[in-house]
């Protein structure tokens, strides 16, 4: 079969032909556990699972001898895992998480579905925060997940229920109502507010959202943020300093759309803010090169800051298949769990 | 306002694309301002950073927003200007339109024609001012010029051949000229320039023409407006000319000239050349003057056998004074050969005469000198005896007058007396002058084709009417052979008829014709001219051919009888008919006496005319006749020398000695080259130097006199405005800054062509458009935002159809 027939279901342009958060949730999970050889759930529990066949790489110590001494085929135990992990996903439904410029497809044999629709930050988020709810949930890990613009917009009570995974995809998909904010006081008198975008928009307040999710954490947690970070270096480092002395693990999952990293406009146009920056009359490929200087500085900064307090950092390209994030989740879970 | 526009656009060949140029400036201005006002709106996440990466290149942006829009702006304005062509004067104007750098091809045409021998200081004449001009203007000539020379004096020539940037070669050219002794000829001149120049086609050099000349009134050119006309497409580039100088007073000999070519001497009594020195004066003031002429006669030697001094009187007013000077031809007799003839030089020359030119002081003329005139008389064996003519037939009496008895041994004129059955041999007319036919009744039509044949090689045939009462049928064979034009009657008319001719052949007589006392005005004859009246009173003419002859060949008319009434023959003697008609036969004559030598026809036989005029006619017809041998030209021709010259061996310049000249040793001989054609020798070059040139050929005497251009010698002061007007006809010129030559050769006035340069201009503000509007977008990737780079796209977009890279992308959900 070739393979342009098969989807691939981590694919964002595929995820974005499906509407449903937990179906796409779904997909992510079972799309990743399809496409691993290397489970990341090694022999850290004793209730036996399953049996799986034994792939190049795999720990010899899970190795059945049993099964092999009467099939002479070599497979691996697996085991039901058991788990105290506390996981809460903070998600940013800022405006600016609503851009996106990948549009998705859905390649079925000939036919293609879906084409068209459009795969937003705040898409790529909140997929993958339901993927990794989900996966937490199967593991009986309490999860959470935390919807904020400039401060906490929803947010679910930890628990590792089998319905509590609808609770939370039901609050991912809450985050189209949240209202718009002010403008900033300091917008450039370049930058004109009588133009509001026609989508509801939040500002990013990093600073007052740390501040209230903190008070919310009562035990030491896995703290995936995922957000596109577009607020002050001051509030961020502030944020996860203040996660740090909690003794927080914390994964940091900085998502940008691939226009953001690339700013490939040429035609002078009006650019639009969506968190009521208001608009400009620029010429992108004037701006081009400092913009890429400031963003790049901006990335590497956060970088440094999440380096510095050993949280672990990734910056995620909507455009990119969510694969690599969810295994740097599962072996960050993993490594967790084996601190415990 | 409208008079600001008309200064503002005046420098543009086409004021209405600058015009455009400027008005599309306002194009790239709305186009910037439509881009600000309709913009695609973008959705953006992360303004942050574009506000802050704005915030640090605003300045910079609005710089290169205004620096584009300048560019652009100037591109648009810069083609318009580019377009519109505009002409510019001075340094920058130069520059711009690479004068600078381009060579210009010099034409130095110098008048060297003979007023400009005239003296301009002690020991200068002015044609040394003009080499002086000419070797400043070579002095001034710029790098990459070249320059050629020509002269103007006719005939007009290079002296140079080939523009040439050797300062050296220039100069030896202007030092080895010398003034010539011909007219100017700047339209010929001109002529050659514009040749040189259309042979030169593809070549980028621009023309420069600088005239130097005195430019006096010998330049006649100058009321030939088409002359000028002819040249004005095709003399381009620059014109110079040096200003008029003043005129002055000269006088010459305009001519000399022998009242005959050819003259019969007597062996005793010698003669006189009888000749006629025509002495011209060109000044502004025309009071009462007075010269001295000398008039000599110079053998082939160059000795001078006689020589007079005469005066010349000018009246107020007078122009030109002729004087008559008989030269005597003693000297000659003793050293003539007795049979054959001499062909002397006779030169008229002024002496002392103040200022102006002297070379045109002296005219050439050549006369040739015979001890015999050998003319036949034809008639019958016994022949007609006139009646009362004291036994004698008519050719007998015409002999005697050509004859007179008491002159001793005949005189000059030899008369042979051939019958009309000898002269069947046509072999008989060799070594004749002349032949007279008595009888031409009796000559066959073969014998009449000889005789037209004797005429065409330069015989005279003078046919006399005999004394028949009946018709007259040879007239027609002599028509039919000499178609002379004539009108003639068969059948003679007298004084006894009554007749009445519807054509005016006849009229009506009842008395005796008497002859036309209108004045003589036939040259051959006009030495009879004073005795004329006189000459003609007894004159009857009884019966006669009607003959009607028109215009000049009717050179003695019928009129009426003169006794009864004084001058009752002044009128309308041309249509009562002609007694002697003349008409002329290639080199020779046919001539006609209507009446017969008969006394019951006429009694001119017996009348004191009939020898004179016998003399004068045969004499003056052969005497008149250009004789091939002798050319007579002006300095600058190129003579056609004739048949008669096929055989030339050389032609040497004679030398004369003697009291009137003084001997210019280096001129004594001038070798020049031939041609022969089937029209004979023609003379490669035209002969610049005036003299008396004669070949050393077998053949017999050649002899070509060349005198000074007469018309060069009008040394007035030319109408100064009259020549700007001709210059006119040649285009844009200006005069040359005659203190300072060399001045006038600098690019200071010169108006320059700067389209081009506005269109590298152009080329440039592209490519720095391009460049700047790319590095100011800081494109990695394809086309930039560029003129060029949008074309470029816009292109691209219309090949593939493809939408725009950015339509649909970064779309808020």
């Amino acid at each position: 079969m070739p393979q342009t027939d098969t989807p691939n279901y981590l694919d964002p342009r595929t995820l974005a032909a499906i509407g449903p958060i937990d179906l796409r949730a779904r997909m992510i999970v079972e799309g990743m556990m399809t496409g691993m050889h290397r489970s990341p759930m090694e022999g850290v529990s004793v209730e036996f699972a399953q049996h799986r066949q034994y792939t190049p790489g795999d720990d010899t110590r899970f190795l059945d001898w049993k099964v092999y001494g009467k099939t002479d085929k070599l497979y691996l135990k697996q085991y039901q895992k058991e788990t105290n992990l506390d996981m809460v996903v903070l998600v940013d439904a800022s405006g600016s998480m609503r851009y996106g410029s990948t549009r998705g497809t859905v390649a079925t044999g000939s036919l293609r579905v879906g084409s068209g629709l459009s795969w937003s930050k705040y898409d790529h988020a909140a997929s993958l925060a339901a993927a990794m709810c989900h996966v937490a949930l199967r593991q009986q890990d309490r999860a959470s997940v935390v919807l904020f613009t400039d401060e906490i917009k929803a947010a679910t009570r930890l628990s590792n229920s089998h319905d509590h995974w609808r609770t939370i995809v039901n609050a991912l998909s809450s985050a189209e109502s949240f209202e718009v904010s002010e403008p900033p006081p300091d917008a450039s008198p370049d930058v004109s507010p009588n133009h509001p975008p026609d989508h509801p928009v939040g500002r990013t307040d990093l600073s007052r959202m740390f501040d209230q999710a903190v008070a919310r954490l009562n035990r030491r947690s896995l703290v995936v943020l995922i957000s596109d970070l577009f607020d002050d270096l001051s509030a961020i480092e502030r944020g996860l300093a203040m996660l740090k002395f909690r003794r927080h693990d914390v994964i940091v999952l900085q998502t940008l759309d691939p226009a953001e990293l690339e700013f490939p406009f040429r035609s002078p146009s009006r650019f639009l803010g969506l968190e009521a920056e208001g608009g400009m009359n620029l010429d992108p490929q004037a701006l081009r090169s400092s913009y890429l200087e400031a963003l790049r500085g901006h990335l590497d900064q956060v970088e440094q800051i999440a380096r510095r307090f050993r949280f672990d950092y990734v910056l995620l390209n909507t455009l990119e298949p969510l694969g690599p994030a969810l295994s740097h989740f599962m072996a960050r879970r993993s490594a967790a769990i084996g601190k415990k | 306002m409208q008079t600001l526009i008309a200064q503002v656009l005046a420098p543009f060949v086409a004021p209405a694309l600058a015009l455009a140029g400027v008005a599309l400036v306002t194009v790239p201005v709305a186009i910037h301002l439509l881009s600000r006002w309709r913009r695609k709106p973008e959705p953006w996440g992360a303004m942050r950073f574009l506000i802050q990466a704005y915030r640090k290149q605003k300045r910079r942006m609005r710089f290169e927003q205004w620096l584009l829009l300048l560019l652009r702006c100037l591109i648009v304005l810069m083609l318009g200007l580019a377009l519109a062509r505009p002409m510019l004067v001075g340094a920058i104007g130069r520059w711009l339109g690479g004068l600078d750098h381009q060579g210009r091809v010099v034409n130095i045409v110098i008048d060297d024609a003979m007023s400009t021998r005239a003296s301009d200081g002690p020991g200068v004449t002015r044609f040394d001012g003009l080499i002086k001009k000419a070797s400043a203007v070579v002095d001034s000539l710029e790098a990459g010029d070249r320059a050629t020379i020509w002269r103007a004096g006719r005939p007009a020539g290079a002296v140079v051949a080939g523009p040439t940037a050797d300062r050296g070669v220039l100069h030896a050219a202007l030092k080895g000229m010398q003034p010539g002794y011909s007219r100017p000829d700047l339209p010929a001149a001109l002529e050659l320039i514009s040749q040189g120049a259309d042979d030169r086609q593809g070549i980028s050099d621009r023309s420069v023409t600088v005239l130097l000349g005195d430019f006096t009134r010998s330049a006649r050119y100058v009321n030939q407006g088409s002359d000028a006309g002819s040249l004005a497409g095709g003399l381009s580039g620059d014109l110079i000319v040096s200003r008029p100088l003043p005129g002055h007073d000269n006088i010459q000999v305009l001519s000399v000239k022998p009242r005959r070519r050819v003259v019969w001497v007597d062996g005793l009594t010698g003669g006189q050349i009888a000749s006629e020195v025509r002495v011209a004066r060109y000044s502004d003031a025309l009071g009462e003057a007075s010269a001295s002429l000398a008039v000599a006669l110079i053998d082939s030697q160059g000795r001078s056998l006689a020589s007079l001094r005469r005066g010349v009187r000018f009246l107020a007013g007078q122009r030109v004074a002729v004087v008559g000077v008989d030269l005597p031809v003693d000297a000659v007799l003793s050293s003539m050969d007795t049979q054959g003839g001499e062909v002397l030089t006779i030169r008229a020359q002024l002496e002392s005469t103040k200022g102006g030119l002297i070379c045109d002081d002296q005219a050439y003329a050549s006369v040739e000198l015979r001890r015999r005139l050998r003319v036949a008389v034809v008639d019958e064996p016994g022949g007609v005896f006139v009646e009362d003519g004291a036994g004698l037939t008519a050719g007998q009496w015409v002999a005697l007058a050509l004859q007179p008895r008491g002159v001793g041994r005949g005189g000059a004129v030899e008369v042979v007396s051939v019958t009309t059955a000898e002269l069947n041999d046509l072999s008989r007319l060799k070594s004749l002058d002349a032949v007279i036919l008595m009888r031409p009744d009796r000559l066959y039509i073969p014998v009449w084709e000889g005789l037209a044949g004797f005429a065409q090689a330069g015989g005279l045939v003078w046919v006399f009417t005999p004394a028949n009462d009946g018709s007259a049928p040879w007239v027609s064979p002599m028509l039919e052979a000499f178609d002379p034009g004539w009108q003639i009657g068969l059948e003679p008319v007298g004084v006894e008829d009554l007749i009445e001719d519807g054509d005016g052949l006849a009229g009506a007589a009842t008395v005796p014709w008497g002859l036309s006392s209108e004045p003589l005005s036939v040259e051959p004859l006009e030495r009879l001219a004073a005795d004329w009246q006189a000459l003609i009173r007894p004159v009857l003419i009884y019966r006669r051919l009607p003959l009607k002859v028109l215009g000049a060949d009717a050179w003695v008319s019928l009129g009426h009888a003169a006794q009864g009434s004084e001058g009752a023959g002044e009128s309308g003697g041309s249509r009562m008919g002609t007694l002697l008609a003349h008409h002329s036969v290639g080199r020779g004559s046919l001539m006609l006496l209507s009446t017969a030598v008969d006394t019951r026809w006429t009694n001119l036989p017996t009348k004191p005319l009939f020898v004179p005029l016998v003399h004068e006619t045969l004499r003056g017809v052969l005497g008149l006749r250009d004789r091939p041998g002798m050319v007579h030209a002006v300095a600058g021709d190129k003579p056609a020398l004739g048949e008669a010259w096929v055989g030339l061996s050389g032609l040497d310049r004679l030398g004369v000695s003697g009291d009137l000249v003084e001997v210019e040793q280096e001129d004594l001989v001038k070798q020049m080259e031939w041609t022969v054609g089937a029209e004979g020798v023609q003379l490669v070059e035209p002969v610049a130097v005036p003299g008396v040139y004669q070949s050393g050929s077998d053949a017999g005497p050649l002899r070509l006199i060349v005198d000074a251009d007469p018309k060069a010698g009008d040394t007035r002061q030319i109408d100064e405005e009259a020549f700007a007007h001709w210059l006119d006809g040649l285009g844009d010129w200006r005069w040359l800054d005659d203190e300072n030559p060399g001045s006038s050769l600098r690019r200071g006035g010169e108006v320059a062509d700067i389209g081009w340069a506005l269109l590298w201009v152009l080329l440039a503000l592209v490519l720095l458009e391009t460049v700047v509007a790319r590095y100011f977008s800081h494109a990695n990737a394809g086309p930039g935002r560029s003129l060029t780079g949008r074309l470029w796209r816009a292109g691209l977009r219309l090949r593939s159809g493809e939408k725009s890279a950015e339509s649909g992308r970064g779309r808020a959900v």
